[in-house]
């Protein structure tokens, strides 16, 4: 008997096994509604579509903001900032949408987990996108205040405050949010901090890096 | 093909023995091998109306099981995040009787749940009889390295089974 016909002699003896062991409740599969999965799964779509929705009417009414105030060259500038900002996250939410979207459990293995790891880490470009807030503080109030009370506060404003706001933000928030944007990296994942901004799905999240190596090693080795 | 819940059925029971087999080698929790075989139906039943049928449907049935048990396995989805559970338990299991189970199926089993998951998949369609040709296209690697990462686990295995034999 040859060395394959062995494992295949041993692996069918526990085969059979299973066969005894395991049985399929066929009645069960006939009455449950196994369509009820597939509303999950396009629940999951649709609030990834209003996110993608909400990121291109922030998006729109930015850019439409900055038109409006093109004579005026801080507000037209504050508005494409934040065109810019909701932009990325317009883009991240179509790719994550993509994504999900084209899931298919029946490609080949490696390439569907690609995706699934792709998809958990996309949780990280989010964090490390909304950490770029911070420095957009002074933007925030001169949109506000134009919005709601119809002050431009740069007009208005003592110039000294408006100076040490800015030098606050380029010198404190900017570098703040640089470091940041760093330290948001998926090989941080397990640490405390980092483990409760992801809500508690920090080991999951270095575990998915550590398997995205393990592939790529794979497929070179 | 029709593709309709009497069908897949069909399809279901005549195939089943790969799906318990794939969750039993990725699973060792009795509750966590029904809510994986629960998980692999139902994902099957999500890609039926896509199936192609220039595949055999084995092969189609094994690729999805796998790729459910190992993101499973991996925690790469939230729990029940695509899935609603049933309260109706799809698979029923027997206790196994271990005094039935012979040392070199023993030394079989554990040698597979010691694979990382991959190499595991690889384990499980090579002693299914699986072609290269079919297992490269599975793993999404060349026919030649299936045919060295195949000498690789066997080797070891060899090495295992000596080790009793002395």
């Amino acid at each position: 008997m040859t060395e394959l016909d062995q494992l295949k002699s041993i692996w069918t003896g526990m085969e059979a096994k299973l066969d005894r062991n395991w049985q399929l409740n066929l009645h069960t599969l006939q009455t449950v509604n196994l369509d009820k999965a597939r509303g999950k799964m396009n629940k999951l779509i649709w609030t990834k579509v209003s996110i993608m929705g909400i990121a291109m009417l922030f998006t729109s009414m930015f850019m439409a903001y900055s038109i409006g105030r093109w004579e005026v060259t801080h507000q037209a500038i504050t508005g494409i900032i934040f065109a810019m900002w909701t932009f990325a996250i317009l883009v991240t939410s179509i790719h994550e949408l993509s994504l999900v979207a084209s899931l298919d459990y029946s490609q080949p293995i490696p390439v569907l987990q690609k995706k699934l790891i792709e998809i958990k880490l996309l949780t990280i470009r989010y964090l490390r996108l909304s950490v770029w807030i911070f420095p957009l503080y002074f933007g925030f109030m001169i949109l506000l205040f134009d919005l709601f009370f119809g002050v431009d506060i740069v007009a208005v404003g003592d110039v000294n405050w408006i100076i040490a706001n800015l030098v606050f933000s380029v010198c404190i928030f900017i570098p703040a949010a640089i470091w940041m944007y760093k330290k948001l990296s998926a090989k941080n994942a397990n640490k405390k901090w980092m483990n409760k901004l992801l809500g508690g799905n920090g080991s999951q999240i270095m575990d998915a890096v550590n398997f995205l190596e393990e592939i790529k090693t794979y497929e070179n080795d | 093909m029709d593709r309709d819940k009497d069908t897949f059925l069909q399809i279901i029971e005549s195939h089943k023995l790969i799906i318990f087999k794939v969750c039993n080698s990725y699973c060792k929790d009795q509750e966590d091998q029904k809510d994986l075989v629960q998980e692999v139906i139902l994902q099957l039943w999500n890609a039926f109306d896509k199936y192609d049928d220039k595949y055999k449907l084995s092969t189609w049935i094994y690729r999805i099981s796998l790729n459910v048990a190992i993101s499973n396995y991996r925690k790469l989805k939230t729990q029940h995040k695509y899935f609603t559970p049933f309260e109706e338990e799809m698979v029923g299991i027997a206790e196994d009787d271990l005094q039935e189970k012979r040392e070199d199926e023993r030394l079989l089993q554990t040698f597979i749940e010691q694979l990382d998951e991959l190499n595991k998949a690889l384990m499980l369609l090579y002693l299914d009889g699986h072609s290269h040709e079919e297992m490269a296209a599975m793993l999404d690697i060349s026919k030649s390295n299936v045919g060295s990462k195949i000498n690789r686990i066997k080797n070891k295995l060899k090495q295992q089974f000596k080790n009793l034999e002395s």
